[in-house]
This record gives C-alpha cells, structure tokens and sequence, in this order.
C-alpha cells in the first residue's frame, strides 16, 4: 500500500550552532506549541442556560 | 448491611476490599454524570486524547501480535498496521506532553493530589522504554542501529547483560507484555486517583479579583454540591449550573 | 497566620470543590476522543505509511565492503576491535565505564561472554568442512605463540590499509609476512559472501534463535551501520537518537536526553554514557517529584497561564 507522500528520502536539517533538529522533528515541536496554546486560548462551548442539560 | 449469605466471622479480606472500594470510589464517583463548572477549557481534553492513543496503540498493537513479528514486512495489510501503530505512538507523545505541559500550569497536585501527578509522571517514564523496545524490535535496519547504539547506556549503567538491546526475542517479550501491563497498571492507578480525588480545582485569586468577588476564596459554591438523592431542581437563572445532582458530598 | 500556614490552609482547601457541577458524559467523550485519534492515526498511514529499511547483513557487509569487513574480522581476531576491548558484559578487556568510583559495568560482570578470536573467526572457520588446508592453517594460528599471532595480526592489519577490493568480490593485499592469516581471513570472507556467516554467529547456542548479539556486534565494529546511520543523521552527534530514517519525525521527547551528548563535558567524555544517564535519572527523579521541589512548585502560581485556562471560572465569579 504505497502512501500518498513518500517520506522516505533524507530529511532537510536546520543547524543552529550546536543545534541540529530535523525539519519533520521541527514541525512536531511547532504543532505541539500551536496546539497548547488553541487549547488554552480557543474559548470552549457553553454549556445550555436553560436548566435540564441534556 | 450489605453481606448477602450468612455473616463473616470476623471480617473477611473480601468484604474488607470491597468495603475500601466502594467508599474511594462509589459508582457516582467511578463514572459521575457532571464535572465541575470550571472544567470549560480544551487543555481538559488530552488527557482523554492520551487515554485514545493507547488505546489504538495497544489495538493496533495486538493486530501485529497476532500475525507475528514478521508480518509486516512482507504484507501491504501488515504494513498498514504497522504504520497505524507508530503513528498512534506519535499521537500519544504529543497528546501526553500538552496534557502534562497543562497540568503543570495548573500546579494539579494540589489539595492532595500529588499522587495522581507522580502516576501520571512515572507513565511517561515507562512509555519511553516501552518505544525503545519497540523500535528495537522492528527487525529493519532502524532496529539494528537503535540496539548497537543504546546498548551502550545500558551497559555502562550496569543493566546490559539482564536488558540486552541486542536480544530480539527479549526485546519483544518486554515490548508486547511487560512494558505495557506496566504501563495500562500505572494509567489505571492515575484515571482511579483523578476519579477519586476529583479534577484540581482553580488557583483562588488574591487581590483585586478576590475584592471583586466578595470573598478571598475562589471557591464560593454557586450551589451546594447535591446529593445523589436530590431531586433535580429548575436552576433558573444562575448561568451554567446543571440541574442533574451529580456528586455525593463527599 | 503565617505565609506558610496560608499555603497550607489553601492548599487543605482545594482538596474538594464546593462549588457547581454541570451535566457531562464522561463515556460520551471518551468514545469520540478514540474515534478522533483512530482517524487521526488512519490519515497519517494513508498519507505517510511508515518506514522499514532493510537491515544489513554479514552477507550484504562482506560483498559490499570486503575491505571494512576482512578488517573488521581481523581486530576480533586480535581483539583490538570495539567488541574486543569493550569489556563487560562481553569479557574482561576492559572495566567499563565509570562516575568516580561507582562502576556499574565493571559490577555487572561478564554475562554475556563474547571471545571475539573464537566467536567471530576461528569457530566459524572450523564448522567448513572439506578444505583441509584451511583446518591447517587455523590449527597453526591456534597453537602459534600469543606475540606470534599479533605479529600476523598487525602484519595483516597494515596489508589491509593498502588493500583493494578486485572483482568477484575477494581482495587483493600488498605482499606481507601474515602467516596462515592468508589463507584464513580470504576463506572467512567467502563465507560471509555466501551468507554462512550469518547464520553461523546466530545459531551457535541451539537451532531457535532469538538472539542477534553476535552478528550485531560484529557489524557494528565495522563501518556498514554506521555508514548507513550517517547518511540517515543518527549517529550520536548529530543528534540521531531523536531522528527517523527518511523524512519521517522521530523521537522528539528524547531531544533532551541526546541534548546532553552534543555539549561538553559528555561530548568528549569516555564515560559520555553513564554521565548522561546520571543527569537523566537525576532530572527524571525530579519530574517525578515536582509537587514537593520548592520554586518549581511555585512556577505556575507566578506565571499566570492558570488565569486563561481558568479565565470563564474567574469571570463568573466576579458577575
């Protein structure tokens, strides 16, 4: 079952003195940060005013 | 009183359990039908998201089991199982890391809860031995410079010779059944301990906002906790506040 | 009361909330965040599959390098290989690494005894029957004079630094006194092309096999894994226990565990290991530990991120 983007070939690397961070590893550590701040920031439905929840 | 059948003689270590149980954790604590109001941010949902990516893990997981190792080099079938589980492995870290990152802010071993964060702690701990005896056991060539590689730190910590990166059959043992038994045990501990200790409950404020409320304590009640016999009442017009009693007062 | 006895007093407070409950279905959500991470999972292997790179073989070496493999076999042979010097759980050459005076290698002792002369060379090189002259020869280096058998090795050793790999797949070394090493390691290197290597170093103990440690560690003395690693950036100083073959994301939550191995004093360090475990267990010990370490404990109270994932809680009170 071939997938729709072939991933398998060398990754693009970002250096940064020391620093040496795959671009895929990059995106991960980036999302994660997105993601920890939509969940704190996006606000989050109420729930019904009118008494009976369901 | 709740034996059925003649009465113990002197207290049984089974009704001695189940008395423990149930008084930690009665059926309305296990599973309660409401949560408390201030529960209202999605930073609440990773844990339950982490919860999910084990589950599909260990399900995927037991899909490759049962074909064996193997399997999945040689099967377009097996190779999308495999691929379901390293990416539902991936899911768990990334879930698992924002729900500890939101826990930490929350400072959620509060009031009593430092047990539920040390579980929780000692979880992601195990998970990642439990990924390298996973990645080791790929049998590829990723398995094989992971092994020679880590066996190094295994070794120089005195652990190589009864941990050997290297042993493939070793590897799968600990990967399929111990690392995870160790790891559902120490979930279970932590979702038991949330279950029962409830969710942490907001930093009260001090200063200005406290003023402004009338209290200095976060914590004024915008209705007694019901109890489960409680009738429902209407709540008329109180924003937000179920009618449906859910906690026993505990 | 004093500040102490505050944060107690506090601290005895957020034990139980006495506030509101709203309705809420605990199974409910369970059930969609696992249709939700079952789908997630499911697009991602549609849309990236995962990665299986073929593992090499003392077969593969051996026809792709007879060079780095005849090399390689000839430092087990004089145990001057990683192997052969490692010292426990394989042998004695060595005691390991080490944290002052705590040695936790040495203590562990030699469990898993690898004599790499016998092992990798002279064991395989007795199961191939019918050549006489070769049972000759290893007879001769068996019962030559240890500094006899180093003269051979290093003798052969600096051949091999000028050798070149002919077609067909031998080799071709300069002229050179390497007693019956020339007729040894030629037939060892034929044996590994035929893929007998292989399954001489994995089924020496009984006939089911689960323990690769032999034809691991003989390879990974050589240069194939690690030629193959670095082309894929994992080795060790480029930060490879983080990384993935291809362009896959790896293993992003080990970043601070190799962060260690990229800076001094590990990164020059021969005990670079058990340092780094060390650090790791003494941080891990920490995480575990955090609601009773003063200041880190504090952290959230002071930075108030608490106030915007709370922030619908604070404004309902203050209505």
């Amino acid at each position: 079952m071939a997938a729709i983007f072939n991933l398998n070939q060398p990754a693009h690397y970002v250096h940064w003195h020391f620093i040496d961070v795959s671009l895929p590893n990059i995106i991960v550590i980036v999302v994660m940060l997105v993601v920890f701040a939509a969940a704190i920031l996006l606000p989050f439905p109420k729930p019904r005013e009118s008494g009976i929840e369901s | 009183m709740s034996v059925s059948g003649p009465p113990a003689p002197s207290k049984s270590w089974t009704l001695r359990l189940r008395e423990r149980a149930v008084q930690a954790l009665p059926p309305e604590k296990l599973l309660p039908e409401g949560q408390p109001t201030y529960v209202a941010s999605w930073i609440y949902v990773f844990g339950v998201l982490s919860l999910s990516s084990l589950a599909v893990i260990i399900l995927s997981g037991c899909v490759l089991a049962l074909k064996g190792p193997d399997w999945w080099h040689f099967t377009g079938v097996g190779h999308f199982f495999n691929s379901v589980h390293l990416w539902s492995v991936e899911l768990f870290f990334f879930v698992m890391v924002i729900h500890l990152w939101g826990k930490y802010w929350m400072a959620a071993w509060r009031g009593g809860r430092a047990r539920v964060w040390i579980t929780g702690a000692i979880t992601f701990l195990v998970a990642i031995p439990c990924a390298l005896t996973g990645y080791v056991s790929q049998q590829n060539f990723d398995s094989q410079w992971i092994s020679t590689q880590a066996k190094d730190a295994m070794n120089a910590v005195g652990i190589g010779a009864f941990f050997n990166l290297l042993n493939f059959g070793q590897m799968y043992s600990y990967h399929i059944l111990l690392l995870p038994t160790a790891i559902v045990l120490l979930v279970v501990a932590h979702v038991l301990l949330v279950r029962k200790h409830g969710v942490v409950p907001p930093f009260e404020l001090t200063g200005r906002l406290a003023a402004a409320d009338g209290s200095a304590s976060g914590t004024a009640a915008l209705s007694a906790p019901p109890t489960a016999s409680d009738v429902p009442a209407p709540s008329g017009a109180e924003g937000g506040v179920a009618a449906e009693p859910v906690e026993p007062s505990s | 009361m004093s500040s102490r006895e505050q944060r107690r007093a506090e601290n005895e407070r957020y034990r139980t909330w006495k506030g509101g409950y709203r309705s809420y279905d605990l199974v409910k959500e369970a059930s969609i965040a696992f249709g939700v991470v079952l789908a997630l999972a499911v697009v991602l292997t549609i849309l990236f599959s995962s990665p299986d790179e073929k593992p090499s073989t003392v077969k593969s070496w051996a026809r792709a390098d007879p060079v780095d493999f005849v090399t390689t076999a000839t430092t087990q042979l004089d145990g001057s290989s990683g192997t052969g010097s490692y010292g426990p759980p394989y042998n004695h050459a060595s005691d390991g690494q080490h944290i002052l005076f705590i040695r936790p290698q040495k203590w562990m002792g030699v469990k898993i005894p690898i004599d790499t002369a016998q092992d990798f060379v002279l064991a395989p090189l007795r199961a191939i029957p019918s050549q006489p002259s070769l049972q000759q020869a290893v007879s001769t280096y068996e019962s030559a004079p240890a500094k006899t058998q180093t003269d051979w090795t290093s003798a052969y050793e600096q051949g091999l630094g000028k050798a070149k790999a002919s077609s067909g797949g031998s080799i071709s070394m300069p002229a050179g006194n390497y007693g019956p090493l020339t007729t040894m390691m030629p037939a060892l290197l034929s044996f590994a092309q035929s893929g007998g290597l292989d399954g001489a170093l994995l089924t020496s103990k009984q006939f089911y096999q689960t323990d690769y440690t032999k034809p691991l560690l003989f390879m990974a003395d050589g240069s194939m894994l690690s030629d193959r690693a670095e082309a894929e950036h994992l080795l060790g100083e480029q930060w490879g226990m983080m990384n993935e073959t291809g362009s896959y994301p790896g293993q992003v939550w080990l970043w601070l565990y190799t962060f260690w191995y990229q800076i001094k004093p590990f990164s020059t360090s021969a005990n670079a290991d058990i340092l780094v475990m060390a650090v790791m267990g003494a941080l891990s010990l920490a995480f575990i530990l955090i609601p009773f370490i003063p200041v880190i404990n504090r952290v959230p109270r002071w930075i108030p991120i608490y106030k915007l994932i709370w922030r619908e809680h604070y404004r309902s009170l203050a209505r």
